[in-house]
């Protein structure tokens, strides 16, 4: 190749990436998919937002924005494509990032850069679809959806609200938000550093968890309950059922439980070098040696004792965390 | 090269490199707190609890292709 051929083509390469245009270039598709009752839909996000709202009807609606993030060439919208595939009563969605050459790459970067596309879902099912989403980077909305749901995310918020079958949500960096949901089976919710807010639930065993989030629960109606964190703080107000069994574990963080008046439990706890209040006195030892406590000092020691004439089972785990147990309003 | 794909945020590899800090750190706690007091079942209740965490971390961080995080 000539010297002249050379700075010819460098040239064009230049104008490519000149051509290029800056964010908020966008490209819009919409498909609507009849279901039979009891469908599934799997969607799978690597960046944007994604929305899934339960709607009556036996319609399932995807509406996918494509949206340039950063300075890029308008080609490279047409480089994702959003996979629709429908098989049996079961749709997937997933966007299909192609490659790109050498001289593409090459003109993007003289044209200052390569912008990356994200894909903005929003979609409404019919109610009892199941649903299970995951999602790299962007936020995550489920609302109003009765089939049994499941989210991952590992960048962005989620939130989910009324839900009917609500099984699994895992988070690494986001926020967590369950509200006003049910689950006629196990219900997991957890997340690495994002918060966990957990918010009027009723399953037959709910278990939290995060490394440093808070885990903050209120209005659990759940027979079985387990919530571990390692940093993070624990807080929970719920009634304890008679036969429940209530376990709360964190390394560092405090726990703090609230409970409705005339709540009794048979309590076990441990700590290393926290310490325990209970405003429900607690009976420990048998016998003449029986005795009521409600404070219980910073040491190492495992406390077993029964409160308010007994009930659901509670355990209490920390290292140096301090532990409280309180009475009052739990919504 | 895949155009236009975004990677996993850095940001996600520092929050799970901060929260792997956080779990060692429960793990040296509680291995001090066993040479101090080497019955105490909450002191290896917890270092059981910091490895199962710390492992699942790991995972985590393979499962998304970051580069090894916290080498210990």
């Amino acid at each position: 190749m000539t010297r002249q051929a050379i700075r010819s083509a460098l040239v064009a390469l230049v104008l490519i990436g000149a051509a290029g245009v800056a964010a908020g270039q966008t490209e819009e598709l919409v498909r609507t998919i009849p279901m039979e009752p009891g469908g599934r839909l799997t969607l799978s996000n690597i960046s944007g937002e994604t929305t899934v709202t339960g709607v009556d009807g036996d319609d399932l609606t995807i509406r996918a924005t494509k949206r340039l993030v950063g300075r890029g060439s308008a080609e490279s919208l047409n480089r994702v494509e959003i996979e629709i595939v429908e098989h049996g009563n079961q749709v997937d969605v997933e966007p299909r990032y192609r490659r790109r050459s050498v001289l593409e790459s090459l003109g993007n970067l003289l044209g200052g850069g390569s912008g990356s596309v994200a894909v903005d879902y929003v979609v409404t099912v019919p109610r009892g679809t199941r649903v299970a989403i995951e999602s790299v980077s962007g936020d995550v909305t489920v609302e109003g959806v009765d089939g049994e749901t499941r989210v991952e995310v590992v960048s962005g918020d989620v939130r989910l609200a009324s839900l009917a079958r609500l099984v699994e949500v895992e988070s690494v960096s986001g926020r967590v938000q369950i509200t006003d949901v049910s689950s006629d089976e196990r219900m997991t919710a957890e997340t690495v550093s994002g918060r966990l807010d957990i918010d009027t639930v009723r399953a037959p065993r709910l278990e939290a968890s995060s490394v440093s989030g808070a885990a903050v629960l209120r209005g659990v109606d759940a027979r079985r309950v387990e919530v571990e964190t390692v940093s993070g703080p624990v807080t929970f107000a719920g009634a304890l059922a008679a036969d429940g069994r209530y376990e709360f574990e964190s390394h560092s963080g405090g726990i703090h439980l609230t409970v409705p008046d005339g709540t009794g439990f048979e309590l076990e706890s441990e700590s290393f070098s926290g310490g325990l209040r209970s405003a429900i006195p607690i009976v420990v030892g048998r016998g003449d040696r029986a005795r009521e406590v409600t404070v219980f000092e910073q040491g190492n020691r495992s406390i077993e004792g029964i409160a308010g004439g007994g009930g659901g089972r509670l355990e209490l785990s920390t290292f140096s965390g301090s532990m409280t147990i309180e009475v009052g309003p739990v919504r | 090269m895949v155009e236009g794909l975004p990677p996993v945020h850095p940001a996600v590899r520092t929050i799970l490199a901060g929260n792997l800090a956080v779990v060692d750190r429960a793990i040296a706690e509680s291995r001090s707190a066993l040479e101090v007091a080497p019955g105490s079942e909450v002191a290896r209740d917890r270092l059981r609890a910091g490895l199962a965490r710390k492992l699942a971390l790991l995972r985590t961080s393979a499962a998304l292709g970051l580069e090894p995080i916290g080498q210990r």
